[in-house]
């Protein structure tokens, strides 16, 4: 998660209010374990369990199939529904005979939809207890959830699932990592009815939940204990307790299930039992308090704890209360996805024709010996692999990084294939510099700004961008250095050229994302739409525009900027007529036309604010020529927009800016075509 | 092995050297990425392509390109109709009788042979067969059988060349539509489009050589993205240029409003001397030809309108194409612009239909996405024919997959659904280099396995670069260190469907 500073203050709070809670319950429980109870127990109250099958505190729903219905006999207003993929399937309600009952048999498709039964909270206790009867061949199969569909689809909720012939009880955000998840240690009996039942404290922690067979806990191994979000939905359609099957995974086909019970509390372990049948309240709570065993009071005393005691339900309703409040204060906080070693790491093969159905030889972790041996100090894994890679004996490292640096000047690095070192790239034009560049940079504790200042300042930097007739003959493409750099500036920096010599730039670092300019119904080839943003965010820096692979921004990738889909260390450098399209007509660059143009007509004396224009967009002086030619553009528009002014009118209106209703609207005009010659012009395209 | 490489600084390694001393030559030539492409390319170097500037392109990239075409074209242009979304071939093309009595039992284990299904329909406890709800007959002279789904088309069959036995390697849409689209199911290949346009330029100065249309009167089901036409790692001219209905058809064409032609055309002029003027002492041909590319872009802006305005087709035309051909944008109308786009001699146009996705309810999905294409399909085809421009315009309909035998869900009738299927299906070609009235390929009773004739995608696309005269092998880019090519390792031209 990544709060703001506020917000994780407000996290704080609340965490710590949770952890004195925590106390405070533990304390009422010490405190109600002695006084409470013997009061509790003087006063006979638990004598009324006599005449109760199963614990009635906290019982919500119970559905048995005894009258041939999906009715919850405790509330008969709330109806199960058998349902699949698409709707609803009267037609898969089969109950079967069992003992003196009916009991539902189940194809593996369609599941029982006990809604509205069964939705709990993360900060919500519950338990949910089954009668199945699983096929001899069932190895793998939801048995319940409370989902919307299966792992694939980001599982969210709790389930209990036959996996891998193992139980699986599974309470998530987002499964399989932001959840708490235990598997049984044992295979549970297939061909005969077993009776199995979950129960959960609320505390998001693996350690609350139990799983029990026929009334016994099984053994379970934790797989998974880290829920830090709500398993709610909270989305209007909030899914319950399925039985069975479920979207687009796979069900219990073949299974019984009989006996459905859901309570909105922890139940002890002798009340697990009791729902089996196998034991019952009668033999302890009708004997005097006086004649009851020590195990018995044992019994009765979890049972007080967990069910009567006022004092401690009303501390855990406090606590519980609390932890939503935690819930419900992270459930918009933004996560970050990061990597994490498995305590186990998967075997990893190499896959025959890149098949996953087809591994072949297991292949470890390791790096090229020719580079530098991996040290056996190292772990062998990313931390590793990152301290492998900046250690002083790595030729490779500082030579890479201050290739691109190089690269971001000249147009072209040393190495001129920039991504390949390796057999298939090419050499460098100049080894010894690229060496002394590279030792330099590791020296300086891998200073980029002392690097890029060094290259900016080099001589060979500074040369005069003009080749001679000799070297343009000798050395095309400047490999020898032999003039000073020039190319075409990135997609980004035109964009930020234009947008800082307009005055409009935005120059704010960090924050999220932005939408610019685009031209409407892009995105929707994929079903969604794109909402620009207003204000300054549309100013800010390239490097904010959000990046969709799918449909990238027609502004930049029309100038090479790199789709993303794989690494890209040398963008291509192209020409096209595209690219004439954007620079003259995308709002982008009209709005910061117009800006200049706004600018331009400030200043009654022509040729100074043309000059001036020219020297924001360029960074140089014009030639007097060229400032000669720009004033006789600038008197034909304006002579142009004086006689018509309709055509003037769609250079006053660009993005977020329109100065139709300004005095020297014309004026305005006949200058933003003038900024827009020279935004188009090499002059600002290209650094020389 | 110096002399082989294609730059200056490619110098004389010695720790290069011993490595291939210690390797025999056979291992050199298999395990090395140079193998024999690269002996083979060596005597080529040196030769120069006139006009390209070498500060922009290696000479391997002349080589390749002063090469083409490698032998005489088949097909001058292109259009590809994909059915974006995976059509069914049981309800079109597939006739299977034998799935009747079948019907709604479960798929055999010895048909399906515990082959992958999609996350879909994999966990369904049963897989029970579906046959068509429609019926088929036999058409034309070639007596193939086409669902009475497509009426019109069943008027042309013997113009079609009809594959059944197509297959690919992906599942799942994006990466089977990226496959189809690209040679590669991992995104960031160019297309084929851009593959053409690289290697074959364009015919016509006024128009981008590739060209992108997509129906708007189409269900959305499956997404498109515009890297699908994307030039991937080759130069960004030969992107796929989408044209759009509406006020813009091509990204940022218009200027701004009352700013006409004469007076755009004025501003440019003005361009082009301060540009000059810019360019004195530097003598950069990048910026002569930026110059040129701003012409080119001031002749699109008059060009693309003209073609796109379909206002003066005859009445005759618009009947033929069918009632929608009147409404830009809608398939019909994209079928009729492409064949004026054709006539312009547009090399590859690439139309999209979505909505073939038809997991449930598929009798009734079919059946509207065959009413909205099917007689636009057939009188594309009869108009081309008759215009001539059949005889050197190759025309593609497919999907990017074909659908299960047996139903997604519960098996009705009249209402099933079915899950992707890529391991057959059907697509056809038509016109320039391919057998007229022909089909090829077949699959078992139940469509699931091909019996005869296989086409996996890369041999589709090789045979499709065979006919526009490009040798698949030999069209190829350099790029991260490694040659690149339409059909990666792959592919085999499929002679049986040459003309």
């Amino acid at each position: 998660m990544l709060p703001t500073p506020e917000k994780e203050k407000v996290l704080q709070f609340i965490q710590q209010q949770i952890n004195e809670q925590e106390k405070k319950t533990k304390a009422t429980a010490d405190a109600e374990a002695k006084a409470g109870f013997e009061k509790w127990l003087a006063a006979g109250s638990y004598k009324k369990l006599a005449s109760q099958a199963i614990s009635k505190d906290g019982l919500q729903a119970v559905f048995n199939f005894d009258n041939g219905n999906l009715n919850n006999t405790i509330n008969p207003k709330q109806v199960g529904k058998m349902k699949r993929e698409i709707g609803e399937m009267k037609d898969a309600l089969i109950f079967e005979k069992k003992d003196n009952g009916k009991a539902l048999s189940l194809n593996g498709d369609v599941w029982m939809d006990c809604n509205p039964v069964g939705v709990f909270r993360k900060s919500d206790a519950f338990t949910i207890s089954i009668r199945i009867f699983l096929p001899n061949e069932l190895k793998e199969g939801v048995i319940f959830h409370k989902s919307d569909a299966e792992r694939l689809y980001n599982f969210r909720g709790y389930q209990l699932n036959l996996k891998n012939n193992h139980l699986e009880f599974n309470i998530a955000h987002t499964a399989p990592s932001n959840a708490i998840t235990k598997v049984s240690k044992a295979i549970p009996p297939h061909g005969q009815w077993i009776q199995l039942t979950t129960t959960y404290d609320g505390s998001s922690k693996a350690a609350g939940m139990k799983l029990y067979l026929d009334g016994k806990e099984m053994e379970t191994e934790t797989t998974m204990d880290q829920l830090t979000k709500e398993i709610v939905f909270n989305n209007g359609a909030e899914p319950a307790l399925q039985i069975g099957a479920w979207y687009r995974g796979q069900g219990v086909k073949g299974a019984k299930v009989d006996d459905i019970i859901v309570y909105n509390r922890q139940l002890i372990p002798f009340e697990v039992n009791a729902l089996t049948g196998s034991n019952s309240w009668v033999s302890i709570a009708s004997k005097p308090s006086e004649q009851l065993k020590p195990e018995e009071k044992a019994i009765l005393l979890q049972y007080y704890l967990s069910a009567e005691s006022s004092e401690l339900i009303a501390a855990r309703k406090q606590l519980q209360q609390l932890r939503r409040n935690y819930a419900d204060s992270a459930e918009n906080i933004q996560e970050l996805s990061v990597m994490q070693e498995m305590p186990n790491p998967k075997k990893a093969h190499i896959l025959i024709r890149g098949n996953y159905t087809s591994p072949g030889e297991e292949v470890h972790p390791n790096t090229p010996e020719a580079v530098l041996p991996f040290p056996s100090t190292l772990p062998k894994n990313r931390l590793g692999l990152a301290r492998w890679l900046m250690m002083e004996g790595n030729p490779l490292t500082a030579r890479v990084a201050v290739n691109r640096l190089w690269q971001n000047f000249f147009g072209m690095g040393l190495v001129k294939t920039t991504e390949d070192f390796g057999n298939m790239g090419q050499m460098p034009s100049h080894p010894e510099l690229l060496d002394w560049l590279a030792v330099n940079f590791r020296l300086s504790g891998w200073d980029i700004k002392k690097m890029n200042k060094l290259i900016v300042l080099s001589a060979a930097y500074r040369q005069d961008s003009r080749p001679s007739k000799d070297s343009r003959e000798k050395d095309p493409e400047n490999r020898l250095l032999s003039h000073g750099p020039s190319g075409r500036l990135s997609a980004e920096m035109l964009r930020d050229n234009a947008l800082m010599a307009s005055g409009l730039l935005n120059a704010s670092i960090g924050g999220k994302s932005v939408k610019p300019y685009q031209p409407e119904g892009l995105w929707e080839i994929n079903n969604t739409s794109y909402t620009r943003d207003s204000g300054s965010a549309v100013y800010r820096r390239s490097v904010y525009v959000v990046i969709k692979r799918s449909v990238p921004n027609p502004t930049l990738a029309t100038f090479d900027a790199g789709e993303r889909s794989y690494c890209l260390a040398r963008r291509q450098k192209t020409n096209t007529p595209l690219q004439a399209l954007v620079t003259l007509n995308d709002p982008t660059y009209l709005e910061a036309s117009l800006a200049l143009g706004y600018q331009m007509a400030q200043n009654s004396n022509a040729t100074e604010a043309l000059t001036d224009c020219y020297r924001k967009l360029t960074g140089k002086q014009p030639a007097a020529k060229e400032v000669e030619l720009l004033n006789q553009l600038r008197e034909a528009e304006l002579k142009k927009f004086k006689e018509h002014p309709e055509k003037g009118k769609g250079w006053l209106v660009a993005g977020q800016l329109n100065y139709t209703k300004t005095n020297n609207a014309t004026i305005v005009a006949a200058n933003a075509v003038v900024a827009n010659t020279i935004l188009n012009s090499d002059a600002s395209l290209s650094k020389r | 092995m110096s002399h082989h490489h294609d730059d200056e600084f490619r110098i004389y390694s010695k720790e290069f050297e011993d490595l291939h001393k210690k390797w025999d030559r056979r291992q050199f030539l298999t395990q090395t990425t140079l193998g024999l492409g690269a002996l083979a390319l060596g005597g080529l170097f040196g030769k120069n392509i006139p006009g390209a500037s070498p500060a922009a392109m290696g000479s391997l990239e002349q080589d390749i390109l002063a090469a083409l075409p490698h032998f005489a074209p088949k097909a001058k242009r292109v259009v590809y109709l994909f059915m974006s979304g995976g059509p069914s071939q049981f309800e079109t093309f597939d006739y299977k009788p034998k799935l009747i009595e079948l019907a709604g039992q479960n798929l055999p284990d010895s048909v399906r042979k515990g082959q992958r299904l999609t996350g879909m329909s994999a966990n369904q406890s049963s897989l029970p067969i579906a046959p068509s709800f429609y019926k088929f007959n036999q058409h034309g002279k070639s007596q193939t059988w086409v669902s009475e789904l497509l009426p019109h088309t069943a008027s042309v069959v013997d113009d079609l060349c009809v594959v059944k036995s197509i297959y690919t390697e992906a599942i799942n849409h994006d990466p089977a539509i990226t496959f189809f689209q690209t040679g590669s199911q991992l995104p960031g290949r160019p297309s084929i489009g851009s593959w053409i346009s690289y290697g074959l330029g364009t015919d016509n100065e006024n128009l981008p050589s590739f060209i992108v249309l997509i129906s708007k009167n189409a269900q959305k089901d499956q997404p498109l993205y515009s890297r699908l036409w994307g030039n991937g790692f080759l130069p960004s001219q030969h992107q796929g240029v989408q044209f759009r209905t509406g006020k813009d058809p091509v990204l940022f064409l218009n200027n701004p409003e009352g700013y006409d032609g004469t007076d755009r055309k004025e501003m440019l002029e003005y361009l082009s001397k301060l540009n000059t003027l810019q360019n004195d002492g530097y003598g950069d041909p990048e910026v002569v030809a930026r110059i040129a590319q701003y012409e080119m872009a001031y002749r699109m802006q008059t060009s693309v309108p003209e073609v796109m305005d379909i206002k003066d087709e005859p009445d005759e035309v618009f009947e033929l194409y069918g009632k929608d051909s009147r409404d830009p944008g809608t398939y019909a109308a994209n079928c009729l612009l492409a064949r004026k786009l054709l006539e312009k001699d547009v090399k590859f146009i690439q139309l999209y239909h979505q909505g073939w996705d038809q997991h449930g309810s598929l009798p009734s999905g079919i059946a509207q996405q065959c009413k909205t294409t099917d007689q636009a399909t057939a009188a594309f085809i009869k108009d081309l024919k008759r215009r001539g421009l059949l005889e050197d315009t190759l025309v593609i309909w497919g999907g990017e997959f074909g659908r299960t035998v047996y139903t997604q869900g519960k098996y009705i009738a009249d209402n099933y659904g079915r899950d992707h299927h890529p391991r057959c299906f059907t697509m056809w070609m038509a016109g320039a280099g391919v057998k007229a009235g022909f089909n090829y390929g077949e699959t078992d009773d139940f469509s699931y396995n091909i019996v005869r004739n296989p086409v996996h995608v890369h041999d589709f696309q090789a045979t499709l670069l065979h006919l526009m005269g490009i040798d698949h092998e030999r069209l190829t880019f350099k790029f991260q260190g490694r040659k690149f090519r339409l059909t990666d390792v792959e592919g085999h031209l499929v002679k049986d469907i040459l003309a």
